[in-house]
C-alpha cells in the first residue's frame, strides 16, 4: 500500500504570528525530504502538521493511501512514525517493556524475539532490561529509534533525529534510513547528512517555501550556498 | 475488533500500573499528603465541637478530593515527561478507550489509597468502619469513579493552558462538587449501618453520564 | 443598526420598562417579606437568561466540535461571557434579599449553592481561553470545556436539592414561590423573565456581531502586514 501527501496554500498561525504561509507541496513514495532553513523558519511547524500532530489555520492537506483520499485520521496514524529529539518513551519502563508497549498500541503482534532483533539493530540489544530513566542521551536516542520503526511505518518524520548520537549510531541511523520501503521527510541543522540521505530538499524561510529541489539538480556546493543565502548557521 | 480493543486498553492499563508501582511517586505523595490532611482536620474543626466520629466521612472525602487532584496532576505530567503523550496521540488507537484505560487506571491507585486510610480513620477519628462495609465499599468506589471520569477529562484540557498546574484544581474541584456531596452522604450512611440507594443510584448516573461524555470527547484532546 | 436590530431595541426597551412598572408598583407587596421580595422578579429573571445560556454553551459546543465552524466557538462563548453576567446578578441580588428575609447574606441552599458552583463553572469556561497560546487549539479545548461544564450543572442541581430533603429547612427560610399568590405578581414576573430574556438575545447578538468583526479585522491586519512585508 502506497501513502502519499498533497498540500495546497497551507498556513498556520498562532495568534497574530505566522508560522507558516501558503506552502504548497506533495509527498510520494519514495521521496527522501530534508527540510532546510534557520530557526523560526516553519520547518517543525510543517512537520507537525504532516504528521497529523496538528491542523493547519488554513488550506488543503490531502491524505491518500492506495491511490485513494483518506480522512480517517487513525488509519493513517497506522502507517505514520515520528522521531524527534525527545524519546518518546517512559522512563520507569525497561526498553523491553516500553516496546512491548508500542507493539501492542500498535497491534503489531511482533514476537519477542523481533522485539530484540529491533534492539540489536540498533545496537542496543546488552540494555533491553534496563531502565529508561538510566540509559545515556545517545543511548535514548537510538531506543526511541526503535521504537519510529517498530511499526514499520510507510513514511517517517524526523525532527533533529541525530541529536545527542554518537558516531556510531549516526552511522547506524543512515543506514536504516537507506531502506527501500520507506519514505522521510527530515529536519535537521547538520547540513552534510541532510544533502547526503535526501534526495529532495524543500528550503523554507520566514514560514515561506522558497525553494523545492531534486538532488540531481543540485551540487554539494549550491546546496550550502542555498542554505547559507536563508541565512542559516551551518553546523558539523 | 473487540480484542483489539481489549488490547489497548489492557496495554495502557497495565503500563500505567506497572509505572505507578515502580516508581511510586504518586502513591506515596498522596497517602502521605490525606495522612496530614487527616491531622489537619482535626485540628481546624476541633474547636466547633463535633464529635469525631461524625467527621470522618467528610475528612475522607476531602483525602480523596485533594490527594486525588495532586494524583491526577501527577499522573499526567509524568505521561508528558520525554513527550510520551505525543506517542498516545500519534498511535492509531481510539482514544475513547485510552480514557477509559487512564480513569480505571487513576480510580483504581485512588480506591487502594483509600483502602489504607481506612484504618488511619480508624486510629485517629474512632470510626467504626465495619457497620455496612459493602455499601462502604460501593460508595467509595462509584465516588472515586466519577471524580476521576471528569477528572481525566480536565486534567487533559488544562495541559493544553500556560498555567496548567494552577488551572487544573480550579477548573476540576467546581465539576466535582455534586460527587462529592454524594460521596459524603453516602458514605455517612454506610458508616452509620445504613444504605443511602437515591446517593448510590445519583453517582451511577455521574458515572454514566461523564464515562459517555469522556468516551466520546477525548478523542478531541488528543490534537497539538 | 440594522432594522432588525433597532426593532428588536425598542421591544426591549418598552419591555423592561413595563416589567419595571409592575415589579416596583403594581404588583402588590408580599404579606410576609414586604417591599424586599420585590427584588425576586429581578433575581429570577436573571437566573433564567443564565440557564439558557449555559444550554445555549452545551449546543454551540457540540455543534463546534461537529462542525469545526469558527462561528459556532464565537457563538458558545459570547453566550458564556452573558451567562456569567448573569449569574454575577443572581449572586449579588441573593444576599441582598437573604440579609433581611433569613437574617444572613448567605445560607448553604441548594439555590445559592448550586448557583455558586454554576458561576465557578461559567468562570472557568470563559476564562480558559486566555491561556491557551495556539488559535487552532483554544476553541477546540473550550468547546470540550463546555461541554463537560453544562453536562454537570444537573447534577449540581439534583445533588443539592437531594441534600436539602434529607435535613430539615432553615426556620427562617421564607419560601419565595409560595407568595405569589396575586395575579399582578404573576404579570410582573412573566414580564420580566421576558424582558430578561430579550435582553440576553439582544446582547448575545451584539456580542456576536462584535466578535466576528474582531476576528476580520485580525485577518486584514495580518494580511497587510504580509503586503508590507513583515
Amino acid at each position: 500500500m502506497t501513502l502519499s501527501i498533497r498540500f495546497h496554500e497551507l498556513s498556520k498561525q498562532f495568534g497574530e504570528t505566522i508560522a507558516l504561509w501558503r506552502v504548497s507541496e506533495a509527498i510520494e513514495p519514495g521521496d527522501r525530504i530534508s527540510i532546510l532553513g534557520h530557526n523560526g523558519a516553519g520547518k517543525s511547524t510543517l512537520l507537525h502538521m504532516l504528521a497529523t500532530l496538528s491542523k493547519p489555520s488554513s488550506g488543503e492537506l490531502t491524505f491518500s493511501l492506495a491511490g485513494e483520499t483518506c480522512d480517517d485520521v487513525k488509519k493513517l496514524r497506522d502507517h505514520l512514525s515520528f522521531l524527534s529529539h525527545e524519546p518518546m518513551l517512559y522512563p520507569d519502563l525497561t526498553a523491553l517493556e516500553n516496546l512491548r508497549f508500542i507493539n501492542r498500541l500498535y497491534q503489531r503482534n511482533l514476537s519477542e524475539d523481533a522485539l530484540r532483533e529491533l534492539l540489536d539493530k540498533v545496537g542496543m540489544s546488552d540494555f533491553g532490561d534496563r531502565l529508561f530513566r538510566t540509559c545515556s542521551r545517545g543511548m535514548q536516542q537510538r531506543l526511541s529509534l526503535a521504537r519510529a520503526l517498530l511499526p514499520q511505518p510507510k513514511l517517517l518524520f524526523l525532527d533533529e533525529p541525530f541529536s545527542g548520537l554518537d558516531r556510531g549510531g549516526v552511522e547506524r541511523m543512515k543506514a536504516l534510513f537507506a531502506d527501500d520501503q520507506m519514505s522521510w521527510v527530515l529536519v535537521t541543522h547538520h547540513l552534510r547528512l541532510g544533502y547526503e540521505l535526501a534526495n529532495r530538499f524543500w528550503i523554507l524561510h520566514r514560514g515561506r517555501l522558497l525553494h523545492s529541489l531534486q538532488k540531481r539538480d543540485l551540487t554539494y556546493e549550491a546546496y550550502i550556498k542555498l542554505c547559507e543565502g536563508s541565512s542559516m548557521e551551518a553546523s558539523a | 475488533m473487540s480484542g483489539q480493543v481489549l488490547s489497548v486498553f489492557s496495554a495502557v492499563l497495565r503500563k500505567d500500573l506497572r509505572r505507578e508501582l515502580r516508581s511510586r511517586e504518586i502513591f506515596i505523595s498522596s497517602f502521605l499528603f490525606s495522612v496530614i490532611l487527616l491531622m489537619v482536620i482535626f485540628y481546624a474543626s476541633k474547636t466547633s465541637g463535633v464529635q469525631l466520629e461524625a467527621m470522618s466521612s467528610g475528612a475522607l472525602w476531602l483525602c480523596i478530593l485533594f490527594s486525588g487532584t495532586i494524583g491526577l496532576n501527577r499522573t499526567h505530567q509524568s505521561e508528558m515527561v520525554n513527550g510520551c503523550y505525543r506517542a498516545l496521540i500519534l498511535a492509531p488507537v481510539e482514544g475513547g478507550w485510552l480514557y477509559l484505560a487512564k480513569v480505571c487506571s487513576n480510580a483504581l491507585l485512588l480506591i487502594v489509597m483509600e483502602l489504607l486510610l481506612l484504618p488511619l480513620l480508624v486510629l485517629f477519628y474512632h470510626t467504626d468502619i465495619g457497620k455496612n462495609s459493602g455499601a462502604l465499599l460501593a460508595a467509595l468506589v462509584l465516588g472515586t469513579l466519577a471524580f476521576t471520569a471528569v477528572g481525566t477529562l480536565v486534567v487533559v484540557i488544562t495541559a493544553n493552558t500556560r498555567m496548567k498546574d494552577v488551572l487544573f484544581p480550579v477548573v476540576q474541584l467546581p465539576l466535582v462538587v455534586p460527587t462529592l456531596i454524594a460521596g459524603v452522604n453516602a458514605t455517612e450512611a454506610a458508616l452509620q449501618g445504613k444504605t443511602a440507594d437515591n446517593w448510590l443510584q445519583f453517582l451511577v448516573a455521574v458515572n454514566v453520564v461523564f464515562l459517555a461524555a469522556g468516551f466520546l470527547l477525548y478523542d478531541f484532546l488528543l490534537e497539538e | 443598526m440594522s432594522m432588525k436590530n433597532t426593532i428588536h431595541f425598542v421591544v426591549l426597551f418598552a419591555v423592561m420598562q413595563m416589567a419595571l412598572v409592575w415589579a416596583l408598583y403594581i404588583a402588590p407587596p408580599d404579606a410576609l417579606q414586604g417591599h424586599v421580595q420585590r427584588i425576586f422578579y429581578f433575581h429570577l429573571g436573571s437566573i433564567w437568561p443564565g440557564f439558557l445560556a449555559f444550554f445555549y454553551v452545551l449546543y454551540g459546543s457540540i455543534r463546534y466540535l461537529i462542525s469545526r465552524d469558527l462561528i459556532w466557538d464565537r457563538k458558545s462563548l459570547v453566550s458564556g461571557e452573558i451567562g456569567l453576567v448573569f449569574c454575577s446578578i443572581v449572586l449579588t441580588t441573593g444576599p441582598v434579599w437573604a440579609k433581611p428575609t433569613w437574617g444572613v447574606y448567605w445560607a448553604w441552599d441548594a439555590r445559592l449553592t448550586s448557583t455558586l458552583v454554576l458561576w465557578l463553572v461559567f468562570f472557568a469556561y470563559v476564562n480558559l481561553r486566555e491561556y491557551i497560546d495556539d488559535d487552532s487549539k483554544r476553541p477546540r479545548i473550550s468547546a470540550v470545556l463546555g461541554i463537560v461544564g453544562a453536562l454537570m450543572v444537573p447534577f449540581v442541581y439534583m445533588s443539592t436539592r437531594i441534600f436539602e430533603t434529607q435535613h430539615p429547612k432553615p426556620v427562617v427560610m421564607g419560601d419565595a414561590e409560595s407568595g405569589i399568590r396575586h395575579p399582578d405578581m404573576n404579570i410582573a414576573l412573566y414580564l420580566s423573565l421576558f424582558a430578561f430574556t430579550l435582553l440576553y438575545i439582544y446582547l448575545w447578538r451584539q456580542g456576536v456581531k462584535q466578535m466576528l468583526t474582531e476576528d476580520r479585522l485580525k485577518k486584514l491586519r495580518a494580511q497587510l502586514l504580509r503586503l508590507e512585508g513583515h
